[in-house]
């Protein structure tokens, strides 16, 4: 595959995830509870956290991406992807349990920033650094609660309540490791070694990425 | 890229993200005091008042962008919330969002009026009886010249069992100003008390009083329906039914009602189809705990049992809610117990029913609903302790006849318990089979 190619299909992927998933603020999920059967509480959970990611999460694909692209190894990529997981567990108990409660006008541009964040941040940081985990730590906090605003418009059945919570953020979890994976099938494996690796994917996709996030970032805030 | 360079515009996106961030906070902490509208699903999202309420909430938010304290804006954006709730039975979310506003108001100038009267409203509408009529009361010594005010206080002596306040109210309601809303109080209170003649004189009046298609004057047709179906008339309720239908195509509540007819006729596949399509139309429980018993009626116990569960766990859901935050949910003891005793599970009721009947002891509903609860659980003793208090008003509502026979005859009152279970079975000969099995062994047919 020649580097024309690789110039064409992400953006081209981007742009295809841009048009298919048009609600791109990934928080208005509606779904019959009602119809939910007891044994298939936790397998319709599961569903509903993988699909908030694919395709309906288009800001949190965007983000995972962003993660991806600066050190496309499986390894490295997978501990942010706990990291960030760790994170939004924490704060989506939160607040299904009502400790806290987000305001999705504060946490919905705010999700978008951090997108906005990282993307630029592979441009200006030439290879992985140990605070990043922080970082993604500190954006997972943030996306939970986004995450919570999803959950919360569903609902939770009170007699299944943790088995649900549980298996919505496996489901969470399970989106991302397929987008990583997805990725790294399409453009890890093949091209991370590269030298132009980071001057042809890198770079452009992250700015890409940049400017549909400030792009929300801007919607989400003043709209 | 000089490393330099790179280190400064690390730096100036730092300071950018954070800046921005606090912006968010400030900008997103004025926005979120306003709650959005949910998007509806399926048939009501073509209904024709769709798009009047969605110009309306977006009129007066934009109108809150310039004026964000104008209370009068504020109120009609609670309303205009209050009445979606209602529609769309999403009572949870929109009694929630109708609070934060009407709060928004009573904070600034705690004597508002409409604001105090609005959130009497969405109290009752929640079950807090109690705090709707503390919060009323204080709306009438503000103003007690408005009919508004006298309608919640009638809702909330009802509810509470102070009926002959409720009386009062309701007469001084309809003297200040005879519409839709006074003429609905009268005929519940008329009915309340075994005046059904009066009672349907009194609905007939509140549907004319009302603009034909418009949510309220079809609900008072509904009354009137049920009023119809309660005295053995089955063809003037079918009437009002298909007229509902006609004025406001597939309003759930008339679909619910020709359901009813259809069951009463053995016609369960039919009936099915009138709640099934009702139920997909709005999500009110009624239904599902109606198509649990028509299911159960047409043999289809898979059916059954799934909707007894979904009804249960919504139920849950609901009372669950209001126990954690009172103003989201509604306190649903009441119809939990019923349902257990559906589903022949009166153990499980019991509790449900006693934190009703603690809540209102007075109320003619959940003192029937507790010594029903208790009849059922072989306390047949206590249950008629509360006989009186259900008989006082003289309600001649045809279940209600039929259970306290029931208990009085169990009791040795035969003769005064046989007459009550043959009067409420005369009044409604097409009663829900399983209460007329029990009753059977007393009424000698």
């Amino acid at each position: 595959m020649n580097k024309q190619i690789i110039y064409l299909r992400l953006p081209l992927l981007l742009i295809c995830m841009l048009c298919i998933s048009a609600a791109a603020q990934a928080h208005t999920i509606n779904y019959d509870l009602a119809k939910l059967s007891k044994g298939g509480v936790a397998w319709s959970y599961l569903q509903l956290g993988f699909l908030h990611i694919l395709p309906l999460g288009l800001d949190h694909i965007m983000f995972v991406l962003s993660l991806f692209l600066l050190s496309p190894k499986l390894s490295t990529v997978v501990w942010q992807a706990t990291a960030f997981t760790v994170a939004h567990s924490i704060t989506l108990g939160l607040a299904i349990y009502g400790v806290i409660e987000p305001l999705p006008a504060v946490i919905e541009p705010i999700i978008a920033l951090s997108i906005f964040f990282v993307a630029i941040e592979n441009i200006l940081v030439k290879e992985l650094k140990p605070g990043r985990i922080a970082i993604i730590f500190a954006f997972g906090l943030v996306h939970g609660m986004g995450f919570a605003g999803a959950l919360t418009e569903v609902g939770l059945p009170p007699s299944e309540y943790m088995v649900s919570l549980l298996s919505f953020n496996a489901g969470v979890e399970l989106g991302q490791l397929t987008v990583i994976l997805a990725a790294w099938l399409l453009v890890g494996r093949w091209f991370s070694d590269k030298s132009w690796y980071r001057k042809g994917i890198v770079n452009p996709a992250s700015a890409f990425i940049a400017l549909v996030a400030l792009f929300w970032t801007i919607e989400r805030t003043f709209m | 890229m000089n490393p330099s360079y790179r280190k400064y515009l690390y730096a100036a996106l730092v300071v950018f993200c954070t800046v921005f961030t606090a912006f968010i906070f400030y900008n997103g902490g004025k926005k979120s005091n306003l709650p959005e509208l949910k998007p509806r699903q399926g048939v009501l999202a073509n209904a024709p008042e769709w798009a009047t309420t969605q110009a309306n909430v977006k009129k007066l938010r934009q109108e809150l962008e310039t004026k964000p304290e104008d209370a009068r804006t504020l109120l009609m954006l609670a309303k205009e919330f209050m009445q979606e709730g209602r529609v769309t039975g999403d009572y949870s979310y929109y009694n929630k969002a109708a609070l934060d506003i009407i709060n928004m108001v009573l904070l600034k100038d705690p004597r508002n009026f409409e604001a105090i009267c609005l959130k009497s409203m969405v109290f009752l509408s929640q079950h807090r009886f109690a705090e709707g009529k503390e919060v009323a009361m204080e709306a009438m010594k503000t103003n007690p010249y408005n009919s508004f005010v006298y309608g919640l206080l009638c809702d909330a002596n009802v509810e509470l069992g102070s009926y002959d306040d409720a009386v009062k109210m309701a007469d001084k309601m309809v003297t200040i100003r005879p519409d839709i809303r006074s003429y609905s109080r009268v005929s519940y209170i008329r009915e309340i008390f075994g005046d059904i003649p009066g009672s349907i004189e009194a609905i007939k009046m509140a549907v004319s009083a009302g603009y034909p298609g418009q949510e309220d004057t079809e609900w008072a047709r509904m009354v009137l329906g049920h009023l119809y179906e309660d005295t053995n008339n089955l063809d003037k309720a079918t009437e009002q039914y298909q007229t509902a239908l006609r004025e406001r195509p597939d309003y759930p509540f008339a679909l619910a009602g020709m359901g009813r007819i259809a069951m009463y006729k053995k016609d369960y596949p039919g009936a099915i189809e009138y709640f099934e399509k009702a139920r997909k139309i709005m999500t009110d429980v009624s239904f599902l705990e109606q198509l649990t018993v028509l299911y159960r009626l047409n043999n289809q116990t898979k059916e059954a049992d799934e909707y007894a569960r979904v009804t249960l766990n919504a139920l849950l859901a609901d009372n669950i809610t209001a126990q954690k935050n009172q103003d989201q949910g509604h306190y649903s003891d009441m119809e939990l117990a019923n349902l257990y005793l559906q589903q022949n599970e009166p153990a499980k009721a019991l509790p449900h029913a006693q934190t009703e009947h603690q809540r209102r002891p007075q109320n003619i509903d959940a003192s029937e609903t507790l010594a029903w609860t208790l009849y059922r659980n072989g306390q047949t003793k206590e249950a008629l302790e509360y006989v009186t208090t259900i008989l006082r008003t003289n309600s001649q509502h045809p279940e209600r006849l039929v259970k306290m026979g029931v208990i009085m005859a169990a009791n040795g009152q035969t003769k005064e318990g046989t007459d009550l279970i043959n009067k409420g079975l005369s009044l409604k000969p097409y009663m829900e089979e399983s209460l007329v099995k029990i009753a059977q062994p007393f009424t000698g047919r």
